[in-house]
């Protein structure tokens, strides 16, 4: 084989002959968008709707105790919160941009995935306090109409299944959620070393 | 600056860039494409505070390497069967060998390979990767002894 290979004359012999008509990519760019916003709206939609329920929630059953008035406004902020940590939200928050330097860009995503990895799971831990602490003030007022065994019953039945979800369920989502977010944060800690070797 | 004009002007470039990155066609194809969605979707905020051509590679690279998120290391390193045994390698198959042995490299430097390959300048390599212009020169010269060493490699 030739010991002088002419790189540049091979490279530039690969060209894509099927180069898609300009209009796909512009109607693709307009669909891109389009999901976008519908993305926003669904987040939008979502704590609209959880704001109309606890209006709806206090206007229906007029509680009598400020127990139960703070224990709804738990369970809502704590569904905030979930939804916040499922990751659509916290990926509109913390957008990279594409147009940064290969240096620039790679740091920065490698920043907003650590941030991302911490945010994921603080407010995962954060919706089971508040949506346990939520449930336990909000059935105050209608434990205290049952007689003692359904008090008992009730609120032996909901530790169980807060215990369930503290000390088995949370546990598994935050090891799944790391497990992923470490793959990528040491796949792009690798970019940013080869960069600097 | 006209969309139509500038998609015309980088189609193959891009192209050839992805190809460079993931020496797989369809997924080279679906990555430029992607990147021609977001210069499209950006190109009015497009400021000229870099030349056209650096803020197109900025993004077609920058496309390419988010993909790691997405996958694991992906360098496709089977040649196509019928060319295995090939003795007098053409051109179509030194074309082949050659993308082969860009995907094998470590991704930033596939990156950096494929810009200088493009006839990009190295100043303008050193402004789309954010590195110097010495350690881009360093590097280029670098990556181009691995190449030629994996090519005789595979070629003999």
């Amino acid at each position: 084989m030739d010991t002088n290979i002419d790189f540049k004359a091979l490279w530039a012999r690969a060209a894509d002959s099927q180069m898609p008509d300009s209009r796909e990519i512009i109607d693709a760019a307009i669909r891109l968008n389009i999901k976008m916003r519908n993305k926003m709206l669904m987040a939008n939609l979502c704590l609209v709707a959880s704001a109309i329920f606890i209006i709806f929630v206090v206007f229906h059953y007029h509680p009598a105790m400020w127990t139960t008035w703070l224990g709804t406004a738990l369970i809502i902020v704590a569904i905030l919160f979930n939804l916040a940590a499922s990751g659509n939200v916290i990926r509109l928050l913390f957008k990279s941009n594409l147009e940064d330097d290969t240096t620039a860009y790679l740091q920065h995503l490698l920043h907003i995935r650590q941030k991302q990895e911490y945010l994921q799971t603080t407010m995962l831990s954060l919706y089971f306090i508040l949506l346990s602490a939520g449930l336990a003030l909000y059935m105050i007022e209608y434990a205290l109409m049952m007689q003692t065994t359904g008090r008992v019953l009730t609120y032996g039945i909901t530790a169980i299944w807060i215990g369930f979800n503290w000390f088995y369920i949370r546990p598994k989502t935050v090891k799944k959620q790391r497990a992923k977010m470490d793959a990528v944060i040491s796949r792009i800690e690798a970019l940013n070393m080869q960069l600097l070797d | 600056m006209v969309f139509d004009e500038i998609y015309k002007d980088y189609w193959n470039k891009v192209y050839r860039i992805c190809m460079g990155y993931f020496n797989d066609a369809e997924q080279a194809k679906d990555v430029a494409q992607d990147t021609f969605v977001i210069v499209f979707n950006k190109l009015a905020t497009f400021r000229n505070e870099s030349s056209v051509g650096t803020w197109i590679f900025r993004i077609a690279t920058n496309n390419c390497l988010r993909q790691i998120e997405k996958q694991n290391r992906m360098p496709k390193t089977d040649l196509p069967v019928e060319l295995e045994d090939k003795p007098e390698p053409d051109k179509e198959w030194q074309t082949k060998l050659l993308y082969k042995c860009i995907a094998e490299l470590p991704e930033t430097d596939r990156v950096i390979i494929s810009l200088e390959l493009e006839d990009v300048k190295q100043a303008e390599i050193a402004k789309i990767t954010g590195l110097s212009e010495t350690n881009i020169r360093v590097k280029v010269f670098r990556i181009k002894e691995k190449l030629s060493q994996k090519f005789k490699q595979y070629g003999h």
